[in-house]
């Protein structure tokens, strides 16, 4: 007896999950016949790999400094050159890609666990809830992100942590909002009002009905946030009002060669030049990765 | 539509009341003030006589009402460093400044971006199009701080062309436009040619050319009209923008605008002058908000507001 009314059930849920790894096989395929998108997750991952192991490759500590070594054009002792307290440049870059990526994970790690609940909860409940997360966001997006950052950061002292903070908690917003509005339309759909009617707990249909019918669109939008925390952050830094010396942040190092930047040609362009490309790599992945999911062109 | 703009208007004032409470609060939690013994060292009865002529010995409530009393007057009390000016006097001179860089920017970038979006559309998936994409990509995803350090290696040290900075004259002004333009030069490009790709798509420009219309006189009259309709949503927010954007520009270029004001203003817990400042930052945005979505009525009825 029990067998037979359990073979319907399991059928069932072998359809659902061929049909899931079938999604993101598809989304896989499309976005690895992407070249450009390609091209920039191997840069991209190689970034990521030069944060983690930097201890590793960098041929030396981010903070030792020889001053008698300073303003060094680059040499075959100092492949990328000294700064102006005679640090050497390239350990510190590689040292600024691990800060560049621990603030643009953090952020979205915090951004998202802000935003995509507060979201959910939004978009489900309604009512009430939602009209005050929705005025919380409204006052939130009357100023820009950057100078609500400045702000925060002026207000508790700068460093590595309350960067992060103080990016995370302009961050949340965007993945808010995009929760929230795929919420009210997914809540509508008939499988919804299928679950609800065999008595699915909203806990449950929240996280095992809409949040998965969701998560392309914050997949891309988590991506395309990476790059985004990593802009503020430099920016941040530009100001002087990030990231402390000696901890290397690429913006606080375009700011530093910005008086010397007349002779000292270098201080400036390499720093620049990795900005540039994390933001690039980051966001063509991004690109890729919507265009790879995006349900639109799922024909 | 005077329902809708009401109820728009009313948020926007309470989004407004909402902001200033914030920011003065934030600015009010600031460790030290302007007068901490460190930076004025006077007897304790001098500074009880300063902290009482600014009202800074009151109630935070009562600070703020205060402020925000003279502030609907148009007096946002003299700024710290530069106690000579009132706040308004010292937006008064470094806000035109200010507005002439983004006022260039804008001039120069819009019709720059929607020219190169336009081409891009036409010449789609060829090389034209690849670098107008690339360009647009660079100007949109880059900081303008970076694209200001490459303009300043290559115009000012390498070629020796242009000033590294100051604020005299055009030669000086090139390099701060194109940094503080990218940006905006690229939204416009990028959703022109979207947008276009689409309307090209749409029957009535089959008819258009099926009637024998030329393909430029069939892009001009006909698609560029409706394509450039969704530009004014997208680029109404960019103005403010600029504001922001000139922060950084202006620090670059030392260029004594309102944004290397503000940048001091953080260092020196300027408050008069922060509060002015992010207040009116938060008034441009909103309205401009509120403005861009009543234009978007306007030029395309299919578009209804809530509340019609």
């Amino acid at each position: 007896m029990s067998t037979v009314a359990n073979t319907p059930v399991r059928v069932a849920a072998d359809v659902q999950r061929k049909g899931e790894a079938g999604l993101w096989r598809d989304a896989a395929r499309r976005f690895f016949k992407n070249k450009l998108a390609v091209a920039a997750l191997v840069v991209a991952v190689i970034l990521i790999l030069t944060a983690i192991f930097a201890n590793l490759i960098a041929p030396a500590p981010y903070d030792y400094s020889v001053i008698g070594d300073a303003l060094q054009f680059p040499n075959r002792q100092h492949l990328l050159g000294t700064d102006s307290v005679g640090r050497d440049f390239l350990s510190r870059l590689i040292y600024g890609a691990r800060i560049s990526m621990i603030v643009g994970f953090s952020v979205q790690a915090i951004a998202v666990l802000i935003g995509v609940s507060l979201g959910m909860l939004a978009g489900l409940l309604g009512g009430w809830v939602d009209y005050l997360v929705m005025r919380c966001v409204e006052v939130l997006t009357a100023i820009p992100g950057i100078l609500f950052a400045l702000f925060l950061i002026s207000v508790f002292g700068g460093g590595l942590r309350n960067v992060i903070l103080a990016i995370a908690l302009v961050g949340w917003i965007d993945l808010c909002r995009l929760t929230r509005a795929q919420f009210l339309t997914l809540r509508e759909k008939d499988y919804v009002l299928a679950a609800r009617s065999i008595g699915t707990s909203p806990f449950q249909i929240a996280t095992r009905h809409l949040l998965p019918n969701a998560l392309a669109p914050l997949i891309v939008a988590v991506t395309l946030g990476i790059p985004s925390a990593i802009f503020t952050e430099a920016s941040l830094s530009f100001l002087g009002l990030g990231i402390n010396d000696p901890l290397p942040s690429w913006g606080k190092m375009v700011a530093d060669a910005n008086s010397y930047i007349r002779v000292y040609w270098h201080l400036g362009l390499f720093p620049t030049l990795l900005i540039a490309t994390t933001m690039l790599s980051f966001s063509f992945v991004g690109d890729g990765l919507r265009d790879a999911l995006d349900p639109h062109l799922n024909k | 539509m005077a329902r809708y703009l009401l109820g728009r208007l009313i948020g926007l004032v309470g989004v407004f009341i909402a902001v200033s409470m914030v920011a003065f609060l934030l600015m009010h939690s600031i460790p030290g003030g302007p007068f901490d013994e460190e930076k004025s060292p006077l007897p304790p009865a001098a500074r009880a006589n300063i902290l009482r002529k600014y009202g800074l010995d009151r109630p935070l409530y009562i600070q703020y009402l205060r402020y925000m009393g003279s502030a609907l007057h148009g007096d946002f009390g003299i700024s710290f460093q530069n106690p000579t000016e009132t706040v308004l006097q010292t937006i008064g001179r470094t806000w035109p400044v200010s507005l002439r860089l983004g006022g260039l920017t804008i001039i120069c970038a819009l019709p720059l971006g929607i020219l190169l979006g336009i081409i891009a559309a036409v010449k789609q998936n060829t090389w034209i199009d690849y670098v107008a994409t690339f360009v647009s990509t660079l100007g949109l995803t880059v900081p303008n701080f970076v694209i200001a350090t490459w303009l300043l290696l290559l115009f000012a040290v390498r070629l020796h062309w242009l000033p590294t900075g100051g604020w005299n004259g055009w030669r000086t002004w090139i390099m701060p436009v194109i940094a503080l333009g990218l940006g905006p030069m690229a939204l416009a490009a990028r959703y022109t040619r979207s947008s276009l790709i689409e309307v090209m798509r749409a029957d009535y420009i089959r008819t258009a050319r099926a009637k024998g219309l030329s393909g430029t006189m069939v892009i001009m009259r006909h698609a560029l009209k409706n394509a450039l309709i969704p530009l004014i949503t997208i680029l109404g927010p960019q103005v403010p923008n600029l504001v922001t954007g000139t922060i950084f520009v202006e620090v670059i270029f030392r260029v004594p605008g309102l944004g290397k004001f503000f940048v001091s203003s953080i260092y020196l817990r300027d408050y008069p002058m922060l509060m002015a400042t992010m207040l009116l930052v938060a008034l441009l945005w909103s309205t401009t908000y509120l403005l861009s979505d009543i234009l978007y009525t306007v030029v395309d009825p299919r578009v209804r507001l809530y509340g019609d």
